[in-house]
């Protein structure tokens, strides 16, 4: 008679079922670390949690066996929970216990957690060791090297721009040819996060989980189309004395050097500005004397040089010294700062028997490189989990996140906000103070005579001092952040749970713009709509300070309730959920501004914003300007979902998943036709197979999926969408609507297919790891406006009209080499290739002229037929005209000069070159870690290849009509024989438009290779271990060293552009990071 | 057990009112048409009072000066010299009239399904079906005089006409009609229209029954129905027949019309801003010169640019310089003089003409016209069209029926630089239809 024991066991949130039967005795089990030193304590037991031994000194257990378990654990403090199956015999004699990173990881895909052996999908697990190498306040920059596949876009972003917009992160390519909805979805702790993703502190982050192909994507449905990342946070354990650990890290960063990036010179942007002036380009400006547009100070020496009211002498010697000056100098000074950021932790975590906590407070302090700008985050996180009975478990998370942005600073080096009138940026002589230090004016709007001037004495001071704005700007957001989990787990029968999940999300964010009457700002409107009678003024806007304020508010409720299954059936094990969901979402945001603002009463005045009023100076009339406006949006999704998977003997395993979205954007009955979003795959580990006979790889598994992820696009609707537009327009003064989508019961959301195919390796004792990994992306019904029949009363309509496809390989490989020796060496190196193609849309391909095409240069997605959404197009470039240096293209086959009717081709038939992708085809990067005794030495390079950039260059156009320079100027053609050396064209004057410019600049002769090699940093950990106290509690310390940003170690252009930042065109280069920190652990 | 069934029942109990919980707007600034306000405000938008602009651009009204169009657009260009093309800019004669045409589609496919008014306006349900018709028969009537053929009674030009789309679904490709099909289409939709509107709207942007009533003698007219144009126009004459006194109105003014004047019934305004632009049309010097001295219309209508000696146009109805393209008793009291004459009605005829000519003159100067033959007096009305309907779209449609149905020979010209331009064939040209319709429908383009 067999008897049967049943023991329901809790390990890492699944339910283990078996059985177990007679005794069989005496094994010897040997457990070693991966450097084959014994680890003692190691105590082995069943899944019902009984204790069969506990090993010794040298790392032996000795234990008898019971018939029938196949199953058992082994517990080690410093070591993740190893799950042991024994139904592989002969049992092995010795056992490793790996580091976290390497064995027994644990997938969140935010519904469940499943050991990595038992997934088929494609998933990345990155705990918080690889996270805490790099430094930093946002989590997401995080991510970057640890992980295939992921690409950070930071093409947008200025060098010191340092937060990471989920936005600008891509899994494995794009798979939507919308912008706005490219994000991969962020799940924070089994729910989407709906705040600011920079809100989570990293160090309270336990582990991070790609979800990168559609067997694990999917479950997340109709918002997985673009990958989806899972942040799980930290969690106490139960039977653990409280443990406390505290850190902190300063981050440095360098002062942007702006003679870092060759700029035009001063010689030359004065010469210039004496050439057109002397061509007469200043004269309209100069003689009109109604607006007074301003000009620059050499433009006002050479006016007045004109009008003799200035001796030559003098002009020589006011021409000498602004030719002295390079504003970039008086910028370093004042506008930029070493940035530093300061991070304080304390977190404690433990548990008893029946509970277990986690709580952390997180302090951190940004001072941005540029002074005014500077950002400070607290975040408390607790986390408490109750045994409340042995079949029930109960849990509650709490975060709170509060955070204040200062905005001060009027902006980086070419910012318009310094702009001397709009469109054209400050001359590179101006000074932002005088000898003593003391702000000075620039001009700004209006010339400077006119400003001094103007209105008599009536109006108030007119002038623009760059550094008074910078001092007097209070432009401030605050951010409050609260995040209320709830969580219950209840055991109905064996190996069946019901789980019920809650969570509340608010988040509330003020922003808050005072400017004081000093501000140019305020000083400006009072004196536009300043009503001027002789000796009195009556002032339109009130002479005091304007307050703006804005807030969006956020609440979110979500809920959901699943069954989970896991347990025996027949030979195998099955682990399966099913469940509903459903989430609201909503969204209130609101401006208000109330001028006359006394900030030392708080009290304002109402102005009146509807009636037009003449404006100072015969500038017409205007209304006074009146951001105000309110929004309110609700999102709302109901989900059906379930996920089952079946692992046979540990050697194969089948998946599968099925989910059904209806949400509110898209109206009921048309919910009601979709099809349902599902995957399959399947594993099998062959190297279990009795024929498997390659020792050097004692591990392999084969893993394959299949199955569609979505995209929802929340600005369409399959019903007729009326905008409500006011009555401004109206001639009745009666208010009007717009049809903005006209019905579409056809609309759906975005599919993408994905087939996933992965191979897992392990050499021997695991001194390899890796993976490598071949997958291929269907983007089906993206939207895209498509043409269609203006009869239907509307010309162009966005539609499921495009196909897209990608495909690419991941691999990535991890030695674990020398453990024996002293030194312990841990390369890694993940490389990604990704390429896409956008398959078919409804647009007409004649009527898409190149000319956008190539202006755009991949910037932003624009599908052409056959191409990578981002490609860069250029115009064959023909050389420059010996004779006149003019830019040469080709126009029908035969070299052109005919530049307008070159951007006038038609995209399909165009002598057009397709130059390549603007985002890297092929990337990846190099991490090693070296540790000796009780150092640890990490060095990251990254690589991205296969992509190209366009760099900018000198557009006379622009040099004429907004004095915008460009170092190229000096590299011009200027007489016949420079062709051979030079491809920039020679300067033209008059200039009636910009086809010359915008042809050379979108030729082929200004795309460079972005291919580069980058040391992305070093990091040096000292650690140390001792006891403390009467019980010898132990304590330890890390202490670490980390630069980053070291600069590029080879490059692929020669003009030593970083091509990652700002289009490779950013005003200076990456500054180096230097960061300091410790952590201790009692 | 128990406890199972439970629990998969609470996820169902929890989608089951899902269907009032996913109806809840994505966006509070967004609307189904739900309301009989939605539609209105759809109604009110104003592209829906959309008159040809192109029909204004292409009739012999105006002239630019040979350097101006020799640095025109090619939109202008072209079309100057009736040689269409597919241009974007003429697309927009197409594109305009069917948008509205979708807006009132929209209308009437929900008119019936949306609850009853709640709001401060007092909507009725009948006065926005109507509405809609009529802005739909508008749309089409507007379209008729430039893509199609004029109406012929013998031979119905089968495939000639335009698609006929009377419901808002996208989906239902676009077939031609033929030209009977879209005259009757038009009427139809008039004469639905006409019960359920008021007799005059509260604002003038939005159709009435004399809006109709005019519509509709407008459309017989360029028929060559005259009896029925001649009933409606009698119609509306019984309802309203005042007129401006054009001696009570300043000529100095920049704009001597007002808004919503009493003349005014329905306002309509061109799709673009094509022709008619004070700086760069300047008026037919030979139309200039046919009014009398004491012609009030010479001064009302036009200014004489002192420096360059040029004449251009002031005389809209919306009292600005977007021309008028609506309907208007002037234009009613001249069909239902033309009508007459045909008719055989001299003398009723005669009266009609007098009575609008003397509110023309200064006072006491018109001398009334009186015992003239039918020729000669309609010789004299169709020249008061042309000196009275000054680009308000009447003139091309004018140059098109007289060719069809009196064999008149009317060949605007244009000369540019020396060369003369001259209309094809009958002088009847067609805008081309856009050459996005013809590749998405496969629909024949006009010849």
């Amino acid at each position: 008679m067999r008897k049967i024991h049943l023991h329901i066991v809790y390990i890492v949130c699944l339910l283990q079922y078996f059985t177990a039967q007679a005794q069989q005795k005496g094994y010897t089990l040997r457990v070693l670390s991966p450097d084959n030193r014994p680890i003692p304590m190691v105590r082995l037991a069943t899944l019902s949690d009984k204790t069969l031994a506990v090993s010794d000194s040298l790392g032996y257990l000795r234990f008898d066996l019971v018939e029938g378990i196949n199953v058992l654990t082994l517990h080690h403090e410093a070591y993740p929970l190893k799950v042991w199956h024994i139904d592989h015999r002969p049992l092995p004699s010795v056992i490793y216990l790996m580091p976290a990173e390497l064995d027994s990881v644990v997938v969140q895909t935010g519904y469940q957690s499943i050991p990595r052996e038992r997934v088929t999908g494609s998933v990345e697990v990155i705990d918080a060791k690889a996270l805490q190498l790099r430094t930093g306040s946002d989590l997401l920059s995080r991510l970057e090297g640890t992980s295939t596949a992921l690409l950070f876009d930071r093409r947008s972003m200025q060098p010191n721009e340092r937060g990471m917009d989920p936005n600008n992160l891509s899994i494995r390519g794009i798979s939507t040819l919308t912008a706005a909805i490219k994000s991969p979805l962020v799940v924070v702790d089994n729910f989407p996060y709906d705040g600011d993703i920079n809100n989570i502190n990293p160090n309270d982050v336990e582990s991070v989980t790609l979800l990168k192909d559609a067997a694990a994507a999917s479950i997340w449905g109709a918002r997985a189309g673009n990958g989806v990342i899972v942040i799980t946070t930290k969690k106490g354990r139960y039977g653990r004395p409280m443990t406390v650990y505290a850190g902190s890290t300063l981050i440095s960063s360098s002062k942007p050097d702006l003679f870092s990036v060759p700029k035009m010179s001063v010689k030359d942007y004065i010469d210039v500005e004496k050439y057109l002036f002397d061509k007469g380009a200043y004269n309209s400006s100069i003689s009109n004397r109604t607006t007074y547009p301003s000009l620059t100070p050499v433009v006002e020496l050479l006016a007045q040089r004109r009008a003799g009211t200035l001796s030559p002498a003098d002009s020589a010697t006011q021409m000498q010294s602004l030719l002295a000056q390079d504003v970039r100098h008086d910028f370093e000074k004042y506008i930029y700062r070493p940035g530093l950021i300061q991070q304080y932790y304390v977190r404690l975590d433990g548990g008893g028997d029946k509970n277990k906590y986690s709580l952390s407070v997180g302090y951190d302090c940004n001072a941005n490189s540029l002074v005014g700008n500077d950002y400070k985050r607290i975040s408390l996180r607790s986390s408490t989990d109750l045994r409340l009975t042995k079949a029930w478990e109960l849990s509650m998370n709490l975060s709170l996140t509060s955070g204040n942005t200062q905005n001060n600073s009027l902006g980086n080096y070419g910012s318009s906000n310094y702009e001397y009138r709009a469109g054209k940026p400050l001359y590179p002589y101006a000074r932002l103070t005088d000898d003593n230090g003391n702000p000075v004016a620039v001009v700004h709007d209006y010339r400077i005579d006119y400003v001094d001037t103007a209105g008599h004495g009536l109006l108030r001071d007119w002038k623009y001092r760059p550094l008074q704005e910078l001092r007097i700007s209070d432009k401030r957001t605050t951010l409050q952040d609260i995040v209320l989990d709830a969580h219950s787990a209840y055991i109905l029968y064996k190996g069946i749970q019901l789980q019920m999940d809650y969570r509340y999300e608010s988040s509330h964010n003020d922003f808050r713009n005072y400017m004081s009457p000093q501000s140019y700002y305020v000083r400006n409107l009072v004196n536009l709509f300043s009503q001027l009678n002789k000796e009195s003024v009556t002032y339109i806007v009130p002479n005091d300070g304007i307050l703006q304020q804005s807030y969006t508010d956020m609440h979110s409720n979500r809920l959901r309730g699943q069954l989970a299954v896991n347990r025996a059936m027949g030979p195998g094990l099955l682990s399966a959920i099913a469940g509903a969901e459903l989430s609201d979402i909503q969204t209130l945001t609101d401006t208000r501004r109330l001028y006359g603002f006394s900030e030392a009463y708080y009290t304002g005045t109402t102005v009146d914003n509807v009636s037009y009023y003449p404006q100072y100076g015969g500038r017409g009339t205007a209304r006074i300007p009146d951001p105000s406006g309110v929004d309110k949006t609700t999102s709302r999704l109901v989900s059906y979902y379930a996920n089952a998977a079946y692992a046979y003997k540990d050697k194969y395993t089948l998946s599968s998943s099925f989910r059904k979205d209806a949400s509110n954007l898209f109206g009921v009955s048309t919910n009601n036709k979709w099809k349902p979003l599902w995957s399959a795959g399947a594993a099998w580990e062959i190297s279990r197979e009795s024929f498997y006979s390659i020792a050097a790889l004692p591990y392999l598994r084969l893993r394959t999926s299949y199955g569609y992820q979505g995209n929802v696009n929340n600005t369409t609707s399959p019903l007729t969408i009326l905008s409500a537009i006011g009555s401004t327009s109206s001639f009745i003064n009666q208010p009007m609507s717009v049809v903005l989508t006209p019905a579409d019961p056809s609309l759906r959301w975005e599919s993408v297919r994905q087939v996933n195919i992965g191979l897992d390796f392990a050499g021997a004792q695991r001194t390899v790891t890796g993976k490598i990994e071949y997958y291929r992306k269907d983007s089906r019904d993206l939207l895209l406006n498509g043409v269609i029949d203006p009869t239907t009363g509307f010309a162009a309509m966005l539609a499921n009209s495009a196909d897209m496809q990608g495909q690419g390989w991941d691999f990535s490989v991890q030695g674990n080499l020398f453990r024996e020796g002293q030194i312990h060496w841990t390369p890694t190196l993940l490389l990604s290739t990704v390429s896409m193609k956008v398959k078919d849309y409804l647009l007409n391909d004649i009527t898409r002229t190149v000319s956008g095409f190539v202006s755009n240069g991949g910037k932003s997605i624009l599908p052409v037929r056959g191409a990578n959404p981002y490609t860069i197009y250029s115009y064959p470039f023909a050389g420059l005209d010996p004779a006149t240096g003019d830019p040469q293209g080709y126009l029908g086959g035969q070299v052109s000069k005919n530049y307008r009717d070159i951007s006038r081709q038609s995209i399909d038939t165009g002598d057009i070159v397709r130059s390549g992708s603007a985002i890297p085809l092929l990337f990846g990067f190099i991490n090693n870690s070296l540790a000796y005794k009780s150092i640890l030495l990490t060095l990251s390079i990254s690589g991205r290849f296969r992509y190209y950039f366009r760099k900018s260059t000198i557009s006379y156009y622009n040099l004429f009509q907004s004095g915008i320079g460009h170092a190229d100027y000096s590299k011009r053609w200027q007489k016949e024989g420079d062709e051979k050396n030079t491809t920039i064209p020679s300067l033209l004057y008059p200039l009636s438009d910009s086809y010359r410019d915008d042809f050379y600049a979108g030729s082929t002769a200004t795309v460079l290779k972005g291919d580069h090699i980058r040391l992305e940093y070093i990091r040096l950990d000292w650690h140390t271990q001792f006891a403390i106290g009467r019980d010898a509690r132990k304590v330890s310390i890390n202490a670490f060293l980390n630069a980053s940003n070291l600069g590029i170690l080879w490059r692929a252009n020669k003009e030593s552009l970083d091509p990652d930042y700002d289009y490779g065109n950013a005003v200076y280069k990456l500054p180096a990071t230097l960061s300091i920190g410790f952590t201790i652990k009692y | 057990m128990k406890i199972i069934i439970m629990l998969f029942g609470i996820p169902i109990l929890m989608l089951g009112s899902c269907k009032k919980f996913l109806d809840a707007k994505p966006d509070q600034s967004l609307a189904t048409p739900s309301s009989l306000y939605d539609l209105q405000t759809l109604l009110d938008n104003v592209d829906m009072n959309v008159s040809s602009s192109v029909s204004n651009l292409i009739s012999d009204e105006y002239y630019f000066s040979d350097s101006y169009w020799t640095s025109a657009i090619s939109q202008y260009k072209n079309a100057y010299i009736w040689e269409s093309k597919d241009d974007e800019l003429l697309n927009m004669e197409w594109i305009y009239p069917f948008k509205a045409i979708l807006y009132a589609n929209i209308v009437l496919d929900n008119i019936d399904k949306v609850s009853n008014d709640t709001s401060m306006y007092h909507l009725d349900r009948n006065t926005i079906k109507g509405s809609a018709l009529f802005y739909r028969a508008y749309a089409y009537a507007g379209l008729s005089q430039i893509f199609v053929p004029p109406y012929d009674s013998t031979n119905g030009q089968p495939r000639m006409g335009i698609p006929l789309r009377l419901t808002g679904d996208f989906n239902i490709p676009s077939v031609r009609s033929s030209v009977t099909e879209l005259y009757e289409q038009i009427i139809n939709d008039l004469g639905n229209a006409l019960p359920l509107l008021p007799e005059r709207a509260t604002y003038k942007t939005r159709p009435s029954v004399l809006a109709c009533y005019g519509l509709l003698a407008r459309t017989y007219l360029y028929m060559g129905k005259y009896t029925l144009a001649e009933e409606y126009a009698g119609k509306y004459l019984a309802i309203n027949p005042t007129l401006i006194r054009f001696d009570t109105l300043s000529a100095t003014a920049a704009y001597p019309f007002s808004l919503f004047n009493v003349e005014a019934e329905y306002y309509a305004k061109p799709s673009t801003s094509l022709g008619g632009t004070t700086s760069i049309s300047f008026m037919d010097t030979l139309l200039y010169r046919s009014y009398t001295v004491n012609d009030l219309r010479k001064t009302l209508y036009y200014t004489i640019n002192t420096s360059t000696g040029t004449i251009g146009f002031k005389g809209s109805y919306w009292g600005a310089s977007r021309l008028f393209g609506g309907i208007a008793t002037d234009e009613v009291y001249l069909i239902m003089a033309e009508s007459m004459v045909r008719n055989g009605k001299i003398q009723d005829a005669t009266d009609y003409l007098n009575t609008l000519l003397a509110t023309r003159y200064k006072s006491g100067t018109y001398i009334p016209l009186q015992g003239l033959g039918k020729e000669s007096l309609l010789a004299i009305v169709l020249n008061e069209r042309r000196k009275e309907l000054v680009f308000r779209t009447a003139r091309w449609s004018d140059i098109r029926r007289l060719n069809q149905y009196d064999k008149a020979g009317l060949k605007p010209r244009r000369m540019i630089a020396g060369k003369v331009y001259e209309t094809m064939g009958n002088g009847i040209s067609l805008l081309k239809i856009p050459q996005t319709v013809i590749d998405e429908t496969g629909m024949n383009q006009n010849e």
